[in-house]
């Protein structure tokens, strides 16, 4: 009797194993509100679903209007419905610095060494500028991108047509960009016949028309000079930004930049005059010139494009050439909600993202539907053109290929990693990593540089004379501009361990 | 002798002859109003031009008066799109619904105040405007609809707008200009007050009746906000947050981009053609109500500035 009660029992216990096992294994369910600009698409699906079972979790995906955003962050928050793991568009964000005074988001320090994906491929200063409270705790997990100092698109054709050659660095110097572009604006590049062709066109962002190729004249935002921490543009001492902005008025008065531009308020539009044959150079971040080819070359089938990779003063500086377009690399910072049941399997799952088993999906989409493995070379399908939510997730900060596209042609794949890794290499960060000082609240600064940002305008298009920027400045000074240079001088010097 | 009778003879027309004075002024008033007509029709052309048109002919000629090379493309896409065709639905259920009600609750409101035996009538009217002078705010809303059960539901799109203070003066002002004696005619038949409501006051009511629905129909139809604060499944987005999303896509990259080009998400950012496929495509059925509801709209508008 005894062994018939000891084989039931045995078999009943049995029989709660695969129970057991089934409950270790059920996938963690958590929310995540992330800003993608559109709908989930077939592929968008197909990734999630490869996620979710990737990494063992169910996702809540909340997507609220990518032009609401801000809104619904608010929304959310004053809801009390907390999505688990949050992105916010950056460290500035109220709903992120007032969530982790509040206890909201938690304080990563002791989890974040534990992901080594995570810890391997963000930028040192990005995890820095997710201290947000300055108290030495990381709120949140920063999505990174590939630090880059980026170049300018030109119509090749119209290069060749002119007989002018660029580098193959894509290096040169203001005259010889003086030269390109005037030669664009009066020797009739596309020879039809008519001067209607401009040389240079840019964007305003909605604001107003700032001076463009700083980089040329070593702007490079805030950097130790001589042992001091300075922005060369409010240097009294350097004369840098007085050089550029008689430079930009130069190419202005001499009709060669975009007489639109001040009316340019997108890239969009500024790209669609690009396509179309009406302006010859553009800024252009060099892994999205593949999208240019096909719209300009139904225009004029013989589009083409270069690339110029830097701008410099003087021939000597092109091998130095630097930019500065980053403060800490940083392109959105993941807050993790301190009411998430599981924070260590959200890490796991960031850190998936960036791993090797995980980081070719996080590029190209999920394999088999919108790549494919062909003879051991990763092949797109048709659907890896519309891929987006997969390369909206995450971004190793040290690979630049993540931005060259495996349905490029061999030798625009080449041309274009080549450029891209050139960008990447000149880049240099700024040093504020994004501070902004509290002058920035006062009324009174505020407004001044609001009439700074208009006088530059005058300046560029011939309003004002250069050397009224010496003025200019003086009055910034006096609005608050010096509190200003103070403030970032202090904390720059502090984070530099001074 | 027989006399002649002699036909009455029309007297000549005098013509009135206009003075180089006036010439001078209608030429000038002719051409400003031409002047004014051109900047109105334009950009309706040039949306509809551009939706038909090849991207190729919007880059070469992008203020097309007429379209060139024609291309369906644009609209094809914006049918196809789910999420278009999903929104658009809820919208329609939005505004009709949401209109009916309307009408429904705020002639139920009104009349009974319009009535001069009711009591209490300054309280209810005072009631009501306060109403109009003072507002909570987003949040406060939010919290409220929240605990009403309603967050991400589509009821939360109609319902707590339903009942305006001005839509209610302006019914009972309305009400008020009827003539007593048709309604006392009515209660001496033994009418009661609903039914005097019903079959009397309401089918005379049409002009106020479509001027505040049409209102009320275009408000609704053209809502976005509470889209944004209240629903957090995009499966029931109104159209018009869904076209908020398509024309400013551009935009939006560039914000959350913080102006790094390789962050922007070019690839969602549809086309100037899909762009103005989609206005028109949310834009033609309100203007087709129109039509039908503007003869009330003429005499309903004056209404509220018209004391009975």
């Amino acid at each position: 009797m005894k062994k018939i009660l000891s084989l039931v029992l045995v078999l009943a216990m049995l029989a709660s194993l695969p129970v057991a096992l089934a409950a270790d294994e059920e996938p963690y369910e958590f929310s995540l509100m992330i800003n993608f600009g559109a709908d989930l698409d077939d592929a968008g699906k197909a990734y999630i679903a490869m996620l979710e079972e990737a990494c063992n979790v169910k996702l809540d995906l909340r997507t609220p209007a990518g032009s609401a955003y801000a809104e619904s962050l608010q929304m959310m928050i004053a809801s009390g419905d907390y999505a688990d793991l949050v992105l916010f568009p950056d460290a500035k964000q109220v709903t992120l610095r007032d969530g982790a005074a509040n206890g909201l988001y938690l304080a990563l320090n002791d989890l974040l060494p534990n992901y080594p994906n995570i810890m391997k491929y963000t930028h040192a200063a990005a995890i820095e500028e997710a201290k947000i409270l300055k108290d030495g705790n990381i709120y949140a997990v920063p999505r990174c991108t590939v630090t880059r100092a980026d170049g300018f698109a030109i119509r090749q054709d119209w290069l060749d047509a002119l007989n002018i050659t660029i580098p193959e660095n894509g290096r040169i110097t203001t005259d010889e960009l003086y030269n390109i572009l005037y030669a664009i604006v009066n020797s009739d590049p596309d020879g039809n016949g008519k001067k209607d062709t401009y040389g240079y066109s840019a964007y305003t962002n909605g604001g107003d028309i700032t001076p463009q190729f700083q980089w040329a004249f070593g702007l490079l935002g805030w950097q130790e000079y001589d042992g001091e921490y300075m922005d060369l543009m409010y240097s009294k001492d350097h004369d840098n930004f007085k050089r550029c902005l008689a430079f930009n008025a130069k190419l202005w008065a001499d009709g060669l930049f975009d007489p639109d531009w001040p009316t340019i308020q997108t890239s969009s539009v500024m790209l669609d005059r690009f396509r179309s044959g009406v302006v010859g150079m553009v800024g252009r971040f060099a892994g999205h010139m593949i999208q240019d080819l096909p719209l300009g070359q139904a225009i004029d089938p013989d589009f083409d494009l270069g690339y110029i990779t830097g701008i410099v003063e003087k021939e000597e500086d092109k091998d130095s050439y630097k930019g500065a377009n980053w403060a800490t690399g940083s392109w959105g910072f993941w807050g993790i909600s301190s009411f998430a049941e599981h924070p260590e399997k959200i890490l796991a799952f960031l850190d998936y993202l960036l791993s090797d088993e995980g980081w070719n999906s996080t590029k190209w989409g999920p394999e088999g539907v919108t790549w494919k493995m062909v003879d051991g070379v990763p092949t797109p399908t048709e659907l890896y053109n519309t891929n987006f939510v997969s390369r909206n997730f995450a971004r190793r900060s040290t690979d630049a290929s993540f931005f060259v596209h495996i349905n490029m042609e061999p030798d625009f794949y080449e041309a274009t990693l080549n450029r891209l890794q050139i960008c990447v290499d000149q880049n240099s960060l700024t040093l504020d990593m994004g501070y902004q000082p509290d002058v920035l609240q006062d009324p009174i600064y505020l407004d001044y540089v609001k009439y700074m940002k208009v006088e530059i305008a005058k300046i560029i298009t011939g309003a004002r004379p250069v050397d009224d920027w010496d003025e200019i400045l003086d009055g910034w000074y006096e609005a608050g501009g010096d509190e200003y240079v103070a403030e970032m001088q202090e904390y720059i010097a502090s984070q530099q361990g001074k | 002798m027989v006399t002649k009778t002699e036909m009455p003879v029309k007297p000549a027309k005098k013509k009135i002859r206009s003075s180089m004075e006036d010439k001078i002024i209608s030429f000038v008033c002719y051409s400003v109003v031409t002047i004014f007509a051109i900047a109105v029709i334009y950009p309706m052309l040039n949306l509809i031009s551009v939706s038909i048109s090849s991207y190729r002919a919007y880059l070469l000629r992008p203020w097309m008066f007429f379209p060139t090379e024609l291309d369906f493309t644009a609209f094809a896409t914006v049918f196809k799109s789910p999420q278009l065709m999903k929104s658009y639905g809820n919208t329609i259920f939005i505004t009709v619904v949401g209109t009916i009600l309307t009408l429904g609750i705020t002639a139920l409101t009104a009349y009974p105040i319009s009535r001069p035996q009711l009591r209490g009538k300054a309280i209810y009217m005072t009631i009501i405007i306060i109403t109009m002078m003072i507002g909570a705010g987003t949040i406060p809303n939010f919290l409220l609809i929240r605990d009403l059960g309603m967050y991400n539901t589509i009821w939360a799109l109609f319902i707590p707008s339903t009942v305006g203070a001005y839509n209610v003066i302006l019914m009972i002002n309305f009400f008020r200009g009827m003539p007593d004696s048709l309604l006392e005619a009515a209660k001496v038949d033994g009418a009661s007050e609903g039914l005097i409501l019903a079959r009397i006051v309401l089918p005379l009511s049409l002009p106020i009746m479509a001027t505040i629905g049409l209102f009320r129909a275009v408000g609704l139809w053209n809502s976005y906000f509470a889209g944004i604060v209240y629903i957090r499944d995009r499966d029931l987005w109104p159209v018009q947050l869904v076209l908020r999303e398509v024309i400013l896509a551009a935009n939006t990259a560039m914000a959350e981009s913080g102006g790094n080009a390789a962050e922007m998400d070019t690839a969602n950012i549809p086309t100037i053609s899909i762009q103005y496929a989609s206005l028109l495509v949310v834009m033609v059925p309100i203007m087709c109500v129109y039509p039908f509801l503007q003869k009330y709209f003429a005499k309903g508008i004056m209404l509220g500035a018209v004391k009975g």
